[in-house]
């Protein structure tokens, strides 16, 4: 029992030991390694969940390495490129340039699609987590595209804009406009709230935060708390003007345009000081503290208590570096970029900055909850509705071909609130267990309705449409529908959250041979192809597997062929 | 016997083995010493009866380029330095330039303070910036190198108006310093927009030929950093000249809607009998307007195939500079030193290091001077090498304040004096202001140090205090090669008839 303990202490003393020493080891900022390319970072670095790190840079190419800094691959763009790039929780890598041509590519760094915005960009794009790619001009447009490349909407807001937006997924997206004015958009276009300051003066601005549905941010010396409705809660007036504004895990931390750290509260109460240093960029908070640019060529640890910790320094001038996993990586004015060993990030904050590759959602992707008593009073809404709720399958087909002509007529309209959730509903979301909607049961007896809504959702829909189209497909036994579901994921390309290959797998899956199978294995074919080149064949396997699966079918000679021939073409 | 034998014969292979190894370290060195065709500036790095600061030597180049505007001009510094601001505006075809020329008095003897004077110059000519001037400095030295002696080059690529005020033999800029008074035409290329006020007063493209960078890419560190500030100088140029295009292109694009306007109205006003003067005038200004678009293509095309070319430069100093990185991080020494694991294991080496010290000596215009190297005799690597290399033939000697050694050269600002080098760095811990003779025995006794010296029109040994100082002279003229002996408080020396004698302490007259 004593040598049970004694055994027990001992290996508590090391674990002990190990961590301590691990955490010591962090707070080094230790250089992992280093990268050059063509020119200075345009903005700062973007990581993808997988670690892979882009790169933006001066020589108008995205460069893609790996968590060792070692090569992947580089893409040219056609103009000097602007700010910093966004990535996509499905992996797909936006960047815009001065000109604001939105360029999307995939992991493997092929060309997904290119969107003319038209005019110079504010700040960066910015993803939300259902694959909308939000973007701001300086002349005060904003655009929101499909990860399709498609427009869903855009809108003026009249106003110059400095900054990029903020997306706090799902709920809203935060357009920031040079006079110190806030728009909270729906996902969707339509106005939330808007929040005026009485002085609206012109000012540089660190970026906001939202933390509990409070929005924090830095304007000229004032810190401020805006409420989820827009209202002011709080307003700070600072001794000198804010140059960035970052949560932290007790609070807020503001970096003055001198140069001193503060940390305050919530409620906006100061809680510490910390000029040792002349600091600046934006915070980056982690697990163990806050990291900052410091100087010209360092960068500082500071505690949760604003103590000095750890900092190190490069031959150069760094960009604003970002946090993901252990690394903190940055740029120099020398064209080299740092990777430096460093606590993990703190996933609870959200921010715009610092790890958050999409540069916008929470890092919990709320989701967007339709709510349809705002639409009572729509007469589109209405008729669409009431037609779709209809037993005449007349009437059914009627709704969709309004849908569709809209969506052709007006581009804009593949925006508009309702329409993805009725489609979802005439496809047969209602079958999907915990998704019930009371007593409406649209389409679930009308295949040619089911399949036809699924060709518009494949037309217009985002991330989540994935979701809802595999789980439909999971419990579908038409044939008809099944393929025009499979179709429609083609036509989304993305394989979010690898569910839709696995989904289309699934569904092949011993179903050869069987009357209607091959209509579903050649869409299944077709979607394999469609999907692998959007993803850049990354998390393939379950496209290789329906492939596999189809050529050693019981199908015809020219699916099997066209199997074949999709096989040979997967890298 | 037979292990005696082996032994005897094992010592005479290591010990062949080992002369043959340090032979072909020193022959190495040897091949490193300039004679290949990389640019590498010789500076004078010794003594100097007057040193003049950074501010002065920046002066020269701005007080020359105070007067340069968009005519031709001739401005000089003291019968120094001149510039030859060479345009000619009836000429398109080929390059303006500024000449710098250096004349026989010039005094400027490092590379480092030539391109300060051609900084200061572009400073005041042309509102470079400094960082901007600092690194356009380098590439016209290196420029200039490049093309020494090149006039079919410049009568190629220049304007009358330059290439004959150009000779064979000056033009560019010599390696070695000693060849630059008198002797030097540097050629800095202009473009059009040289005065103008706009960015792009210096042609940057020319100045960053193929052959330019590629003696850049042989220095040390590939010269990315001058590579990396020219891109950047270059995109500012290009971002100036789109916004000017731009401008021009709307002016013109709203004075073509003007005369579309002007001429429908003149068309309506006419009576139908035939086309007016009045129009015809609007419509050769529309075809001087579309003449106009036309010209701004054509320069929209020219940024565009610049702006190519950058990106090619960019690329290479991105290679480049990962070249370095992966010279310098561990882990790539770590990759390297698995590839090489197979090879045949290498002889260890002893801990300590034991350097030797050795004068090399080289020929130049002022007869056989000398550098200090540090050699480590185990590895056969030289260690150090010291920045002075104008020490003079009758060598060094070991102090108790470092080595003492007689270096420099005459002309110019440069002297031949006394010299303390740093032992173990070999850096100039100081330089005398007196000139001492340039074959002088210097000898250190007592806290004093003894070196012949001119003074009243005659050799004589002068006691210098550890300042570098002269506190006396000896009354005797002395033979200025002799050697100095020190026997307790005489001083044994040849005197001027070149008779051995003794100098006693009364023979030393305070200078004052």
């Amino acid at each position: 029992m004593k040598f049970k303990r004694l055994l027990l202490t001992i290996l508590l003393f090391f674990i002990i030991f190990y961590a301590a020493a691990e955490s010591e080891q962090d707070q080094q900022l230790g250089l992992l390694w280093k990268y050059a390319v063509g020119g200075k970072l345009t903005g700062s670095p973007a990581v993808s969940k997988g670690g892979r790190v882009y790169l933006y840079a001066e020589d108008r190419y995205i460069h893609s390495i790996d968590s060792h800094g070692r090569f992947l691959w580089k893409f040219r763009l056609s103009g000097r490129p602007a700010s910093s790039l966004a990535v996509s929780s499905d992996g797909s890598i936006y960047g815009c340039t001065e000109s604001g041509l939105l360029y999307a590519l995939n992991p493997a760094g092929e060309e997904l699609w290119r969107f003319d915005a038209g005019g110079e960009p504010a700040g960066d794009p910015a993803v939300s987590a259902s694959g909308t790619v939000y973007l701001c001009l300086v002349s005060g447009e904003v655009y929101a595209v499909s990860h399709t490349g498609r427009l869903r909407w855009k809108i003026e807001t009249g106003e110059k804009i400095k900054q990029s937006p903020a997306v706090d997924s799902g709920t809203a997206i935060y357009i920031f406009t040079d006079h110190g004015g806030i728009f909270s958009l729906t996902p969707w276009g339509t106005e939330n709230w808007r929040y005026l300051p009485e002085d609206s003066v012109s000012y540089e601005l660190g970026l906001a935060v939202i933390h509990r549905n409070v929005l924090y941010r830095g304007r000229a010396n004032y810190l401020e708390a805006v409420g989820s409705d827009g209202a002011l809660l709080w307003l700070l007036e600072l001794a000198e003007d804010c140059g960035a504004v970052m949560m932290y895990k007790n609070g807020l931390c503001v970096i003055s345009i001198s140069g001193t750290a503060y940390g305050y509260n919530t409620d906006g109460e100061l809680l510490w000081v910390n000029d040792e240093r002349r600091y600046r960029g934006y915070p980056v908070s982690s697990e163990q503290g806050i990291y900052l640019q410091s100087g010209a060529e360092g960068l500082s640890l500071l505690s949760f208590d604003g103590e000095l910790r750890a900092e190190t320094f490069i031959d150069g001038i760094l960009s604003q570096p970002v946090l993901k996993n252990r690394m903190l990586i940055a740029g120099s004015e020398e064209w080299i970029i740092y990777a430096f060993s460093a606590a993990p990030p703190d996933c609870s904050i959200w921010s715009q900055r610092g790890g958050d590759a999409s540069h916008g959602g929470r890092t919990n992707e709320n989701r967007f909850v339709f709510n349809e008593s705002l639409y009572h009073r729509e007469i589109d809404y209405l008729y669409l509705k009431t037609m779709l709720e209809s037993s005449s399958a007349d009437d059914m087909e009627k709704a969709l071909a309004e849908i569709g002509r809209s969506i052709d007529m007006k581009p804009e309209n593949r925006g508009l609130s309702y329409i993805l959730p009725l489609l979802y509903r005439a496809i047969g979301e209602d079958r999907i267990p915990g998704r019930q909607r009371g007593n409406i049961a649209m389409g679930s007896d009308f295949p040619a309705i089911r399949a036809g809504a699924a060709d518009l959702i494949g037309r217009i829909g985002d991330f989540y449409s994935v979701e809802i189209l595999t789980r439909v497909l999971e419990g579908e036994a038409d044939t008809v529908v099944c393929e025009a579901i499979i179709n429609a994921l083609g036509e989304l390309g993305t394989n979010y959250r690898n569910i839709s290959l696995e989904s289309v797998y699934n569904k092949n899956k011993g179903h050869s041979g069987r009357a209607g199978d091959y209509r579903v294995a050649a869409a299944a074919v077709r979607a394999v192809g469609l999907i692998t080149d959007y993803s850049g064949n990354i998390d393939s396997e379950y496209g290789y597997r329906t492939l596999i699966e189809i050529y050693s079918g019981n199908y015809s000679k020219n699916i099997r062929e066209s199997a074949k021939a999709a096989l040979r073409g997967m890298r | 016997m037979k292990k005696v034998f082996f032994n005897i014969v094992l010592f005479l292979f290591i010990s062949v083995c080992f002369q043959a190894s340090a032979e072909t370290v020193f022959e190495e060195e040897l091949r490193t010493a300039g004679e290949d065709d990389t640019i590498v500036f010789r500076n004078y790095s010794g003594p100097h009866k007057k040193i003049d600061t950074v501010d002065q030597i920046l002066g020269i180049g701005r007080s020359l380029g105070a007067g340069v505007g968009q005519e031709a001009g001739d401005f000089n510094y003291f019968a120094k330095y001149r510039i030859i601001h060479a345009v000619d505006n009836t000429v398109t075809d080929a390059l303006d330039a500024d000449i710098l020329i250096l004349s026989q008095e010039a005094a400027v003897d490092h590379i480092v303070n030539l391109r300060r004077i051609i900084s200061g110059y572009l400073e005041s000519a042309y509102d470079y910036d400094r960082a901007q001037a600092d690194m356009l400095s380098i590439f016209i030295t290196v420029y200039n190198a490049v093309h020494r002696n090149d006039i079919g080059y410049f009568t190629e690529k220049y304007k009358a108006v330059v290439y004959r005020n150009l000779s064979k033999e000056k033009a560019g800029l010599a390696l070695s310093y000693d060849l630059w008074p008198g002797n030097t035409m540097i050629v800095i290329p202009l473009t059009p927009k040289a005065g103008s006020g706009a960015l792009g007063d210096l042609d940057s493209d020319v100045l960053t030929e193929e052959g330019v960078i590629e003696k850049l890419r042989e220095e040390d560190g590939q010269g990315i950093e001058p590579r990396r500030e020219i891109v950047e100088l270059k995109e500012d140029e290009i971002l100036e000249e789109r916004q000017e295009i731009k401008k021009e292109r709307e002016e013109l694009e709203q004075r073509q809607q003007e005369l579309i306007e002007k001429k429908e109205e003149l068309e309506k006003e006419a009576d139908g009998t035939g086309k007016p003067e009045a129009v015809e005038a609007v419509e050769a200004e529309l075809e001087q307007v579309a003449e106009g678009q036309t010209v701004l293509d054509e320069r929209e095309k020219q940024v565009e195939k610049r702006e190519e070319s950058i990106l090619l430069e960019r690329e290479s100093i991105a290679e480049d500079q990962k070249d370095e990185i992966s010279r310098e991080t561990p882990a790539d020494r770590a990759d390297k030193a698995s590839e090489t694991a197979t090879e045949a294991p290498q002889p260890v080496r002893a801990a300590k290091v034991i350097t030797v010290p050795f004068l090399k000596l080289s020929s130049g215009s002022g007869g056989y001077t000398g550098q200090l190297l540090l050699i480590d005799l185990d590895s056969g690597k030289i260690l150090k090498r010291s920045e002075i290399d104008s020490i003079r033939l009758r060598g060094y000697r070991y102090t108790s304040d470092g080595i003492l050694s007689v270096a420099g050269d005459s002309g110019g600002n440069r002297i031949v004096s006394i010299v303390k080098i740093d032992p173990e760095s070999l850096e100039i811990l100081q330089s005398g202001t007196v000139e001492v003779f340039i074959d002088s025995a210097v000898i250190e006794s007592g806290g004093s140090y003894y070196a012949v010296v001119q003074s009243d029109g005659g050799w004589r040994i002068g006691i210098f205090n550890k300042n570098l100082e002269l506190k006396q002279v000896s009354a005797a003229e002395v033979f200025p090669a002799t050697e100095i002996y020190l026997r307790g408080e005489d001083v044994v020396v040849q005197d001027k008839n070149g008779t051995v004698r003794g100098l006693r302490k009364d023979d030393f007259i305070t200078v004052p």
